[in-house]
């Protein structure tokens, strides 16, 4: 069971690197709103992508 | 001709208000033709479709707002922005060719608009890119300026129906979310470190049950204590924090036990852990760090949307004005409001609102203060009087000697009022934690007795008794009952379009047992249509009509409107000696001749001689359209008539009330017959006419009396003695601009059958915070004299309280379930 020695404080770096994500993703703004982009990943964006590619076509 | 009946009302293909005229705004969309209500939102959706975001159309939860007039064509507004004095402390230059702005967004009301102009603005030539924050209505550009100007983007904005300022950061909000942060943080910090301590105090707990090796145990609980410290030293401070603060002020807080649950059973295993012997309690102070922690977050975040609510209200003063600087010539520099100091002249334009608070030096207007009193007739003002920031300017230019700005004005103060009322708790709340309060001094009192009694008794198991009391009596479920079903509740309602802007609306709404409407813009549409005038004596009906339009020039009333829009093509004679008698009618002077027009009661008021044959307006009357009279000093004109037609909902909605046991009353100030018959039409069960505001105040004071609890649903505009008095107001927008902000609920669409649902919504979230409060209290009562009769080791008493809480937060989720099967119900 020796391994724990090596393993326990190996996770205790884990969870630090994890804290450190969360605090920097805090602090970066990016629990700001969490609203808008829920409803942003549903938006389709097909047709804006075909209305794009109509205005490559015809500017060829 | 007006189409007399129509079979189905068509609603606008932008903004769902009913078509006034169908095949007036037409256009052809997806091969589809559309009807629109105005040419503003015909303008707004071709633009959309010319872009290619008619996917916007689809995906939308909610339809648009309709677009303001200034929205739709904006004019020159904008042209201002570009100053280099206008951007200076707003706009940031982020390297040589690129610069970073925030704006302030106004008429977003679902996720698809997020999309829609974030898309449309990044497609725009020059913008490199375009990040909207739909909780605070915030808006994050990035462009080159050499590319596209400030104005430039302002303008696209305002093309696809929306408004935008400059979004100068403003302390308050800040601080707000600054706190948010600040507790998000902890809470992160407390869940991550807290995982682990429940990982290792498994293995601690099997090696009670199956044996474990001596060295790995001491090793565990070594490291569970590392684990255990930053939440200990970090997450649980604010709880520290509140419980010296409620000590200082004399109060037993909720903080209190907890502070001392936690210190007790955090020094115990510090000494366990060190002395190598003993219970060590680590998993149950993380996990109640870590559910306090989270009941606070869910419990501001209901507070913030609450005050953000009242935004709309700052966005009502302009940030841009003409500062005379040369007064001679009344050159004018557009400068931001922020530089204008107490002295300096303004020129206010017709039709602007006022930036600053000061006194008239030049000219006479007369001005509406709707947004500060409700009142909405405009107040003619002179030179030496004094104007308030946020009023507007009707008629006239004006120059104004600026006294104060910024947040000295009354319109901020009132406003800081307003922020305090939405940051207030709400009463339920208020409630519980003042129970709470005497709950956790008896609490405290059994947890000291039992501590003394063991320490006397020489009991070794006192510590774990003690520690066990104090955990499992943690009112976390009770803390936690209110706040999540108000703001599951709350959350359902912003998704119908209704704003709660006070904290109280929720409960009250729950209660409400009588409904009182307002008639004019809440059951009807509120745009009365000239559908009729009559010539009655000499002259024509063009020229009554440019009369009666001169007249009404300076009035904002319907009817106002409706007559200004039909002489519209011929230019108005201006009116003299203008005197309104508010509800009831006007007087002046018309190129010398002297003109009454009003009600048939207020003609024979003010002009006793004048001869009225009742016979003739006999034949005139119809049930439902309302007639102005026109009269000079001797004779009667013209009768005009108005027709109003009721909302496609509403007879559905006084059904609705009434299934649900409340009564209904209609309180208007138009005369009875009209008033009379939208009631019958509706099935209304009282109904009160020809009321003055002041009358419409005492008859509600009269309900109240009664013992009823009463709900007054307005336009909020003419009735805001009315609105005040009532126990919750409801105030039905009827446009982006929400001059209504001085109630309780405000209604962002039309669709009044939404109060229904939100008295559902209300209900049943009333429903559930008793639910939470019955099962917290059960469970305590049951668990504490377990606990004191030693029966509950501390690692399952942290357990119990947790689930109790887990129990409260998943019944509060059926709120936003129920809200599911609500909507699929009623399509």
């Amino acid at each position: 069971m020796e391994i724990i020695y090596l393993l326990i404080p190996l996770s205790i770096i884990l969870v630090g690197l994890i804290i450190a994500g969360f605090l920097w993703a805090v602090n970066s703004g990016q629990f700001d709103d969490l609203e808008g982009p829920a409803y942003r990943i549903l938006q389709d964006e097909d047709e804006l992508d075909q209305h794009r590619e109509s205005d490559k076509d015809s500017s060829k | 001709m007006l189409p007399k009946t129509r079979p189905q009302p068509i609603d606008c293909y932008h903004c769902n208000l009913p078509v006034p005229d169908a095949g007036q705004f037409q256009l052809s969309v997806a091969n589809d033709v559309r009807d629109f209500c105005c040419a503003g939102c015909m303008a707004v959706s071709d633009i959309i479709n010319q872009s290619g975001l008619s996917g916007y159309y689809r995906q939308r939860a909610l339809p648009a707002i309709r677009p303001t007039d200034e929205t739709s064509s904006p004019g020159d507004a904008f042209a201002g922005f570009d100053h280099a004095s206008v951007q200076a402390g707003w706009v940031h230059n982020l390297d040589e060719k690129t610069c970073e702005a925030t704006f302030l967004l106004v008429g977003m009301n679902c996720g698809a608009c997020v999309w829609l102009i974030e898309t449309y603005l990044q497609k725009i030539a020059g913008i490199q890119s375009a990040q909207i924050n739909f909780s605070n209505n915030q808006m994050k550009l990035v462009w080159h300026p050499q590319r596209v100007k400030v104005s430039d983007m302002m303008r696209a904005v305002a093309r696809i129906g929306y408004q935008t300022q400059p979004y100068t950061r403003e302390a308050r909000y800040q601080l707000l979310d600054q706190q948010r942060n600040q507790l998000l943080k902890r809470l992160g910090v407390a869940a991550a470190l807290g995982m682990q301590v429940m990982v290792l105090s498994v293995a601690l707990y099997s090696g009670d049950w199956f044996g474990i090796d001596e060295n790995i145990a001491t090793f565990l609980r070594r490291v569970s204590l590392l684990l255990v410290l930053p939440i200990f030293a970090y997450s649980a401070k604010p709880l520290f924090k509140g419980a010296i603060d409620s000590l200082r002020s004399g109060r037993a807080g909720m903080d209190v036990p907890v502070s001392l649950g936690i210190l007790l059973a955090f020094f115990a295993s510090f000494w366990a852990t060190v002395e190598n012997s003993g219970e060590v309690y680590f998993d149950s102070i993380a996990m109640f760090v870590f559910f306090i922690l989270g009941a606070r977050y869910i419990e501001l975040n209901t507070r913030i949307r609450g005050s953000r609510a009242m935004e709309p209200l700052t966005s009502a003063v302009p940030v841009i004005a003409d500062k005379i600087v040369d007064q001679s010539s009344n050159n004018t520099q557009r400068v931001p409001v922020a530089e204008l100091r107490s002295g300096d002249l303004v020129l206010v334009k017709p039709g602007s609102i006022i930036p600053v608070d000061g006194e008239i030096v030049e000219g006479a207007s007369s001005f509406n203060e709707s947004l500060l009193s409700g009142e909405s007739h405009p107040l003619l003002k002179k030179v030496g009087d004094a104007v308030i920031a946020g009023s507007i300017n009707v008629d006239q230019a004006v120059s104004i000697r600026v006294s104060q700005s910024g947040n000295q004005t009354v319109l901020s103060s009132i406003q800081r009022l307003a922020d305090k009322a939405a940051m207030e708790k709400p009463r339920i709340t208020q409630i519980a934690e003042a129970t709470a309060g005497w709950f956790i001094a008896a609490v405290l009192l059994v947890a000291l007795v039992l501590a003394v009694s063991g320490i006397v008794g020489d009991n070794p198991g006192w510590l774990a008794t003690t520690i066990a009391v104090l955990i499992v009596s943690c009112p976390c479920a009770l803390s936690l009952a209110t706040p999540l079903a108000l703001s599951a509740g709350s959350n359902a309602m912003i998704e119908k379009g209704l704003f709660i802007a006070r904290q109280h609306a929720l409960e009250t709404l729950a209660r409400v047992d009588h409904v009182v409407f307002d008639k004019t813009g809440t059951l009807t549409n509120g745009n009365l249509s000239l559908v009729r005038v009559q010539a009655l004596a000499g002259l024509d009906t063009g020229q009554c009509t440019v009369i009666a339009a001169a007249l009404e020039s300076q009035s904002n009333h319907p009817v106002a409107q409706s007559l200004r829009q039909h002489a519209q093509q011929k230019t108005l004679p201006t009116a003299s000696d203008l005197t309104n008698f508010a509800g009831a009618g006007i007087c002046g002077r018309v190129q010398q001749m002297k003109y009454y027009l009003g009600s048939a009661d207020f003609l024979r008021e003010q002009n006793p001689l004048l001869k009225i044959d009742t016979n003739v307006l006999q034949d005139w009357y119809q049930e439902d359209k309302i007639s102005i009279l026109l009269a000079d000093r001797n004779r009667l004109l013209a009768v005009f008539m108005f027709s109003d037609e009721i909302k496609p909902g509403a007879t559905g909605l006084i059904e609705a009330l009434h299934r649900r046991g409340i009564r209904t009353s209609l309180l208007s100030g138009d005369r009875h017959q009209l008033v009379n018959y939208v009631a019958q039409q509706l099935g209304i069960d009282s109904v009160y006419s020809e009321c003055r505001p002041q009358q419409k105040a005492e008859i509600l004071e009269q309900l109240i009396d009664k013992g009823d609890i009463v709900a007054m649903v307005g336009d909020g505009i003419n009735d805001a003695p009315a609105l005040s008095l009532a126990h919750l107001s409801v105030a039905v927008a009827r446009d982006i601009n929400l001059s209504s902000v001085d109630a309780d609920i405000v209604m962002m669409n039309p669709h009044i059958e939404a109060l229904t649902s939100a008295i559902d919504q209300a209900r049943r979230s009333r429903e559930v915070i008793r639910q939470n409060v019955i099962w917290a209290l059960l469970y305590n009562f049951t668990a504490i004299p377990l606990a004191i009769m030693g029966l509950v080791p501390p690692w399952l008493a942290a357990i119990g309280m947790s689930l109790s809480s887990v129990v409260v937060v998943l019944n509060s989720s059926r709120l936003s379930r129920l809200k599911a099967a609500v909507n699929a119900g009623n399509n």
